[in-house]
């Protein structure tokens, strides 16, 4: 008698898993076709969307080698439409391929030159609305045609493309911009540096005559989510992340106060200030910026074991670091494109100021706001020597051919 | 029903639940788009201003604290007027509970489960919810004893998961843009959800050391105050207060923004399933508040047999009610909060009119003899 209502019991019980909510409306991960990487470009009809959906078929170790070697399949399938709108790309795609598009591992997108100077508003929009598309999904550029360099591109450090990408971003390489950064500040929406690729390098392990592979370029300007024709060199992206704050460690020489030849430097960037002020004639903005400095090489004969000598090396580097920021800024400026945000930093630090320069604040950009670098490079680090190698050769020209180096005193 | 069965820890860690739950999940889009950079400021003010109505109201139950608010009601203000306003309280409580249910589903249809069908959602939340108020006051209190921590927790990490995306200098903004007037709709809206606390006048007789309810209280609006805080301010540290206000879900956003490609990413599942838990036992209070009202008014002994219509109540409820996002933004500007503070404040009447009966009856009897 008992237990019929314990069966019962029992019944309902294992009834209640089947109603975890998540299985309603399952998809099973066989039906997904996972996007990681999403490249939008503009032609002559129409928007052309291209996916980048990894072949979960060919991920198996052992049966993919890499590139092309021995027939070897590709473990990534680009698949391409072109329509009036990206929405109407979208859809021919999804209505082409057999499993369920899905852009949960999404993180990358990749932009085409000719799109980018129509507009990527639509991009921005897409990404914002779509509620699997995250709002830091970074925005990369490719000068030219996109699809048909990205799919003939080798790749031996990483299988995707993707990958590439990812690791760029992650360890600092390149300059980083979200789709949240071009959406930030209302009066400056849309302006922004995109980071571009280039796909003209060979892949350093790639054989002769293969097709180039990805590398790192410079950066496009965007105003109104509009490419503008000025495009910052690779050495002015640098600039451009030292002002964002992303400029981790960048090598570069300088010419030696003292005889003109290069000492090679490292820097790590420590931090970046961007502090507006306020003077008589209107608004400004002051950027300093912090880092420590190393010497890696040096081809002079500066000694530098003198503290004087060293503080010239820093005079000198600090004047060269604050020269490439304002030509950098210089030409933002003259696109008219707060890339830096700076309307922002204004906006909150004199709001009633900024209310009245709102409107036009590009305008006021391009031409009136005032400027201020202020590089501080402290040089710590001499690396593991004093005196340049190149001195000690000097001495043996100096003494004759016949004795060879001797390094002990 | 079980009298002095409740410890004044686990009404501290109810209300701590009760209140950041559903502050943070789902209305910070409202503070934010209303009182951008003076939004943290609008929460800290509203946060003491409602529990200033929840001081009141301790007040007044602790002048009888061993017998139900419903029963002594009636003779403070008469039946006339006590069983009205028992049901106005009654239905500002269901109110709560079918948007609170509404939200639950709309962004758990938006986001996580594209297809499921919202009536299968509401049901769902509603079985789970009936069931643990059925077992009465205790298993509700239980059940926020035993998930606050690891609630707490999930609720802290996000902060700190996030911090390396701060712009710092955003911070300025609520300084230099501060503002009464726009802090004051924010202030408001806080005030009408912390003002929730004073509802613990129906269960003074569950408490043990009753005297102790109102520092519990306390204790429960600065943990969640600051809780609700750390996360308004990474909002504006991250998106800024103009973006922040165009997600229809910032704290979503704010938690799918860790750094792309670390482990943590695709976390979000996790910290919405122990959202949910921590809104199921705040809707679970509001049932058995609901249930208690009807069933003490209907001189019942027991909440057990009103927990289940109640639920379907409010389950069907959600379903009906609200129709769309927008819809529900316009009902949730207008007149829907001021109603719910009017409940909150009811005890207040209720303390006026008691204070001057006593008052009246000494100063009789002071000069009777």
């Amino acid at each position: 008698m008992s237990l019929l209502p314990k069966l019962w019991k029992i019944a309902i019980l294992l009834c209640i898993p089947a109603m975890v909510t998540g299985c309603w409306s399952s998809v099973e991960l066989n039906n997904r076709a996972f996007v990681n990487l999403v490249i939008v470009d503009q032609t002559d009809s129409g928007v052309e969307l291209t996916l980048g959906i990894p072949l979960t078929n060919r991920l198996i170790p052992g049966f993919t080698g890499g590139t092309g070697e021995g027939g070897g399949q590709e473990p990534i399938a680009y698949v391409t439409r072109t329509g009036a709108t990206l929405e109407e790309a979208l859809q021919k795609i999804q209505g082409d391929i057999p499993r369920d598009v899905t852009f949960g591992q999404t993180h990358s997108i990749i932009l085409g030159s000719r799109l980018a100077k129509q507009g990527i508003a639509p991009i921005l929009e897409f990404v914002e609305r779509n509620p699997l598309l995250r709002l830091n999904t970074n925005l990369f550029m490719v000068e030219g045609p996109v699809k048909s360099k990205v799919a003939r591109m080798p790749s031996s450090f990483e299988r995707f493309l993707a990958s590439v990408l990812n690791g760029y971003i992650r360890n600092d390489q390149i300059l980083s911009t979200t789709v949240k950064d071009m959406m930030y500040s209302e009066a400056s929406g849309g302006d922004g540096l995109i980071p571009m690729l280039s796909f003209k390098t060979v892949d350093p392990s790639a054989k002769a005559g293969s097709p180039g592979g990805v590398g790192t370029a410079g950066a496009a300007i965007l105003r109104k989510g509009k490419m503008v024709t000025n495009v910052l060199s690779p050495e002015e992206t640098s600039s451009a992340r030292l002002v964002l704050g992303q400029l981790k460690r960048y090598i570069y020489s300088a010419p030696s106060p003292t005889d003109g030849r290069n000492v090679g430097f490292y820097t790590s960037s420590l931090r970046t200030e961007i502090r507006p002020f306020r003077t008589r004639q209107g608004l400004g903005v002051t950027i300093s910026s912090y880092s420590d400095a190393g010497i890696i090489a040096s081809d002079s004969d500066i000694d530098l074991r003198k503290q004087q000598n060293i503080e010239l090396l820093e005079k000198e580097i600090n004047r060269i670091a604050n020269k490439s920021l304002m030509e950098m800024i210089a030409k933002t400026r003259k696109s008219g494109a707060d890339v830096f945000n700076f309307g922002h930093y204004l906006s909150v630090q004199y709001p009633k100021e900024w209310k009245t320069i709102q409107q036009d604040w590009r305008a006021y950009y391009k031409d009136r706001l005032e400027v201020r670098v202020d590089s501080v490079i402290s040089l710590r680090r001499l690396g593991s020597s004093t005196d340049s190698f190149h001195n000690k050769l000097k001495v043996d020209e100096k003494e004759g051919d016949e004795r060879t180096w001797n390094l002990s005193p | 029903m079980e009298p002095q069965s409740v410890t004044q820890g686990q009404l501290f860690k109810l209300f701590a639940l009760h209140l950041f739950s559903t502050m943070i999940a789902f209305m910070l889009n409202i503070m934010l788009q209303s009182s951008g950079y003076n939004a943290p400021a609008g929460i800290m003010s509203g946060a003491i201003l409602g529990l200033a109505f929840s001081f009141i109201s301790y007040k007044l139950a602790m002048r009888r604290p061993d017998s139900f608010f419903i029963d002594y009601g009636r003779h403070i203000l008469g039946k006339w007027l006590h069983y009205p306003l028992l049901l106005f309280i009654a239905l500002s409580n269901l109110m709560i509970a079918i948007i609170n249910i509404w939200e639950l589903q709309d962004v758990l249809t938006q986001f996580y489960l594209v297809g499921t069908p919202s009536w299968a959602i509401a049901s769902l939340c509603g079985i789970c919810i009936a069931y643990t108020v059925r077992f009465g006051v205790k298993s509700v209190f239980r059940a926020a004893e035993g998930l606050f921590f690891i609630s707490l927790l999930s609720f802290l990490i996000i902060p700190v998961v996030v911090s390396e995306n701060f712009e710092w200098f955003s911070g300025k903004g609520m300084i230099t843009q501060f503002s009464l007037r726009e802090m004051w709709p924010s202030a408001y809206y806080t005030s009408s959800v912390f003002g929730e606390m004073s509802f613990v006048l129906f269960i003074f007789p569950f408490l043990q050391s009753p005297a102790k309810t109102f520092r519990s209280l306390t204790s429960s609006m600065i943990v969640s105050s600051v809780v609700v805080i750390l996360h308004v301010v990474p909002l504006l540290l991250i998106f800024g207060p103009e973006l922040a206000s165009n997600l229809n879900f910032p704290e979503l956003e704010l938690l799918r923004f860790m750094r792309s490609g670390s482990f943590l990413e695709t976390l979000d599942p996790a910290l919405i399933a122990l959202w949910l838990i921590s809104i199921f036992v705040k809707l679970g209070f509001i049932v058995f508040i609901i249930s208690l009202i009807l069933a003490r008014s209907c001189r019942l002994k027991d909440t057990k047999p009103f927990v289940f219509p109640i639920t379907a109540f409010i389950a069907i409820g959600s379903l009906v009610v609200v129709k769309s996002n927008i819809q529900f933004k316009s009902m949730m500007s207008g007149g829907m909060l001021t109603m719910f503070v009017i409940a909150e404040l009811i005890p207040v009447l209720y303390y006026l009119v008691d204070s001057i009966q006593i008052k009246y009856a000494s100063r009789k009897r002071a000069s009777s003899p």
